[in-house]
């Protein structure tokens, strides 16, 4: 288990290269990024000051080794509006998307499993059929509109939750903050999962081993729970694991919806200000949730599944 | 032949055909993609308005079945009295433009790299597999939103961004699928009998991984369409005066209490074009079988 888990972290470093080469380039691809700094106004005088301040005037590998050993320490330079280091703005709104990103994931889970195994129970009637329609419906749906459309009818019309923002953690109405948004932001997974666990349910349905724990006269509920449902939340986990760079993107949208301070937010006002050292300093910690995630996942299966054995 | 490949070739497409009229589903995906696609060739055909006309005197009025409403603007004005059907009509021109370009792009890049990556193996397949890795580590859609935030938003620079930010998910799939294909006894004949490895992958592999790639394609064609829409809800997409489904949203959001046909109306329109693509993604993923999973 040890020697996977090093592994696998030894593969992640050509990929972290790769990440910071990009992160690296992204800011140079519309031309000097100093120009990109500074106001019309400056002189050439003034533009050299800064370009030596940021060091932008030595030669690009230096440049780039400079960005990696600095990258390492978390260091990603200051926001060029407000002064602060880019680092600390996106780890101190990185809560606030963890929040809405742990809740998407737990509204999903809550409402997916119940409809997936009841699709798969009740295989070919008209539950089934609805809640697979649902499933595929629900894929075609763009989040941002998804939330408006949720702000419509539950904010203003009924009045149940508030509009946007986020409330005090302390207290109750975080909760129904939380709630619109993370359902918003769960949606497109509660479809996948449905239609996921439905067929993976179907599908270890027909294996040998449910047939032999049907014959040896195991209750049903007792056979769905212990022998289906286990071997059936194993692609669940992958694609849980999988989601997370999309659950991170829709983060940013849905955060623009209901005006939530998280790191999408800060990223999207970031890109538009073009504060490139935010931006690359939340794309790199973006990258490497998912990068964990995706070890986690890994790591997840030989919990889930006995047979997998990687040491 | 594989049964995959069957149905792409001259004499399947018969065949094709006769599933086609059998699929409830398929049919159902070719009707709404090719009603999309003949509304976005016939846009100036169709559309009863300019969609860019302004008429201060018309703003806000509602769609033809609610109180105050009138013929002349059948789904209502906006905020400048602009025609909103005219406006989708148009607005699906900007959809099914950027959804075909860009996947176009990243599923010809994706499957040259998966080719040469499956192909050549060696220190070719690690280079362009530690790519692919890299990039499917990054969050797609913050990537996007990145770039285009950089280069400026502009209908070519969001097709290029799309396109080139997408390669990756084709390019792990054609990989898979050459390396499987290289293990035949009839790549490893042509191989044996002095075939370059370019003719190979032309002649024997590549035909022999199509029906994966279309199939990845056209559900991508979906992914592409919502990226698109989410791009100009954020302002980041195609800029006024052209029409975009997710601009109109986003402007339509400021008066969801008093207007809300502004932004119902767009939002169907996306989710009626991405369920067309889908139900024709799932049609031909069934008849063609390719071993993906999508």
């Amino acid at each position: 288990m040890t020697t996977y888990i090093a592994r696998r972290l030894l593969q992640m470093i050509p990929v972290l290269l790769g990440i910071s080469v990009i992160v690296f380039l992204l800011i140079r691809l519309g031309g000097d990024p100093v120009l990109q700094l500074v106001p019309e106004y400056f002189t050439e005088e003034q533009i050299a000051e800064v370009r030596a301040d940021y060091g932008f005037d030595r030669p690009i590998v230096m440049q780039y080794l400079e960005f990696v050993s600095r990258a390492v320490r978390g260091d990603f330079g200051y926001s060029f509006h407000n002064r602060q280091p880019a680092w600390d703005m996106v780890t101190d709104r990185l809560p606030r998307t963890v929040q809405l990103a742990v809740a998407a994931v737990l509204l999903s889970i809550v409402v997916s499993l119940p409809l997936g195994i009841i699709a798969a129970l009740k295989r070919n009637t008209i539950i089934d059929v609805f809640v697979t329609g649902l499933s595929v419906w629900g894929r075609s749906l763009p989040n941002f509109w998804l939330g408006i459309m949720l702000i419509l009818l539950f904010a203003v019309n009924l009045g149940w939750f508030p509009v946007s923002g986020t409330g005090d953690f302390s207290n109750r109405p975080f909760l129904a903050h939380l709630f619109l948004p993370a359902f918003t932001l769960a949606f497109g997974l509660i479809t996948t999962l449905t239609r996921l666990i439905r067929s993976a349910m179907l599908e270890v349905m027909r294996e040998d081993h449910v047939r032999t724990a049907r014959s040896k006269g195991q209750r049903e509920r007792r056979v769905i729970a212990r022998h289906v449902l286990r071997n059936a939340l194993i692609p669940v986990v992958t694609v849980l694991g999988l989601q997370v760079g999309w659950l991170l993107g829709g983060a940013v949208i849905i955060e623009e919806v209901f005006a939530w301070p998280g790191m999408g937010r800060l990223m999207l006002s970031s890109i538009m200000a073009r504060d490139n050292a935010v931006v690359q300093a939340a794309l790199f910690v973006s990258a490497l949730i998912i990068m964990a995630s995706n070890l986690l996942v890994d790591i997840t299966y030989t919990f889930l599944d006995p047979r997998i054995r990687y040491a | 032949m594989s049964a995959a490949t069957e149905g792409l070739r001259p004499g399947g497409f018969r065949r094709a055909m006769k599933q086609l009229r059998r699929s409830p589903v398929g049919m159902i995906g070719t009707f709404m993609v090719v009603s999309v696609v003949l509304v976005a060739l016939l846009a100036p055909l169709l559309a009863p308005h300019d969609p860019g006309q302004h008429n201060r005197r018309e703003r806000f009025q509602p769609p033809v079945w609610m109180d105050g409403g009138n013929a002349t603007y059948l789904l209502g004005t906006d905020q400048l009295g602009r025609d909103v059907l005219s406006r989708l009509l148009y607005g699906s021109r900007i959809s099914v433009a950027v959804g075909v370009a860009s996947v176009i792009i990243g599923g010809a890049l994706g499957a040259l790299f998966g080719l040469l990556a499956g192909l050549y193996g060696g220190r070719v397949d690690t280079i362009i597999s530690r790519a692919i890795d890299t990039f499917l580590a990054l969050p797609f859609l913050i990537l996007v939103l990145a770039v285009i935030g950089i280069l400026g938003p502009s209908l070519l620079t969001i097709i290029l961004v799309l396109g080139f930010t997408g390669w990756a998910t084709y390019a792990r799939v054609v990989r898979g699928e050459t390396m499987a294909m290289r293990e035949r006894e009839f790549v490893g004949a042509a191989l044996a009998l002095g075939a370059s490895r370019l003719r190979v992958a032309a002649k024997h592999v590549f035909p022999n991984i199509t029906a994966s790639v279309i199939v990845l394609a056209t559900l991508d064609v979906a992914a592409t369409i919502l990226a698109e829409s989410s791009l100009s809800f954020l302002g980041l997409g195609v800029q006024p005066p052209a029409v975009t489904w997710g601009l109109m949203i986003s402007s339509g959001r400021d008066y969801l209490s008093s207007a809300w046909w502004l932004a119902v109306f767009p939002g169907l329109c996306i989710s009626y074009t991405v369920l067309g693509v889908i139900f024709l993604g799932d049609f031909l993923r069934d008849v063609l079988d390719p071993k993906i999973d999508t």
